[in-house]
């Protein structure tokens, strides 16, 4: 197992926690959903930035939040804080290589989904480095 | 008769009309579980339903593969909605559907690629 899959597996065991303890369904990027409803995440892993070593990497979990649009952001606020509780300062480690650690997070202001009008869209951002050994 | 009927047996007609401009083509649709996390994968399950299908415009890339993209229109009264879930196959030569364009209940015109 290399790194790469290692962080992916620590962050699918975090977002595992958050599908359990919530009634909104949660989908990794590059999933096409079917019927995910009009309240629900997508989330991307991107480990794009430089590690403190070769088998470390760091890099942003964003997370984004869907809601319907015109009911305000008490809905977003609810979510982002139910994120943070299972997010923020954690430290994840399920596999063999390494430990990742999670940051504090940041929400943007939302807008409309481009592709679905019904949806507005918040994107919820979380830095992360995955320490490997 | 019903006006759905009357259309649906009209749609009919103009794809016999066009001969073999409309080809015989199976639909294989794709229903899956949600996303398991534990795993990382998904259990799907396809369906293959028999559709007639004009192609209608075929767009060609290859700056960086070889891709073909076929605008092309299909009588799904019988077969539901497409997603893109979905696959095209005609002679056995599968395509995905990229984007669906339009569609009425009737016809969907939708895009579909696959890499030549």
């Amino acid at each position: 197992m290399g790194k790469y899959l290692d962080l992916e597996k620590d962050i699918f065991s975090v977002i595992q926690q958050i599908v359990d303890s919530s009634a909104y369904k949660v989908y990794p990027a590059n999933f096409v959903a079917t019927n995910p409803g009009n309240k629900f995440l997508r989330f991307a892993v991107i480990p794009a930035g430089k590690g403190i070593n070769l088998k470390s990497v760091s890099g942003l979990l964003i997370i984004d939040i869907f809601t319907p649009v015109g009911d305000g952001p008490r809905d977003t606020s609810l979510i982002a804080d139910a994120l943070d509780s299972k997010l923020v300062g954690k430290s994840i480690k399920t596999g063999s290589i390494g430990t990742t650690q999670l940051g504090d997070s940041t929400l943007d202001a939302g807008r409309t989904d481009k592709d679905s009008p019904s949806l507005f869209r918040s994107t919820y951002t979380i830095p992360f480095n995955f320490y490997g050994v | 008769m019903s006006y759905v009927n009357l259309i649906n047996s009209n749609v009919s007609l103009a794809f016999n009309l066009v001969k073999d401009l409309a080809v015989d083509a199976l639909i294989v649709k794709a229903s899956r579980s949600d996303f398991d996390f534990t795993t990382g994968a998904t259990d799907q399950t396809f369906t293959s339903l028999p559709a007639k299908a004009i192609f209608v415009e075929e767009k060609k890339s290859s700056k960086e593969v070889n891709t073909s993209v076929k605008t092309v229109m299909i009588k799904t009264r019988e077969s539901g909605d497409i997603s893109t879930l979905d696959k095209l196959s005609v002679s056995n030569v599968i395509w995905n559907f990229t984007n669906i364009v339009r569609s009425n209940g009737y016809i969907t015109i939708a895009e579909v690629a696959r890499e030549v």
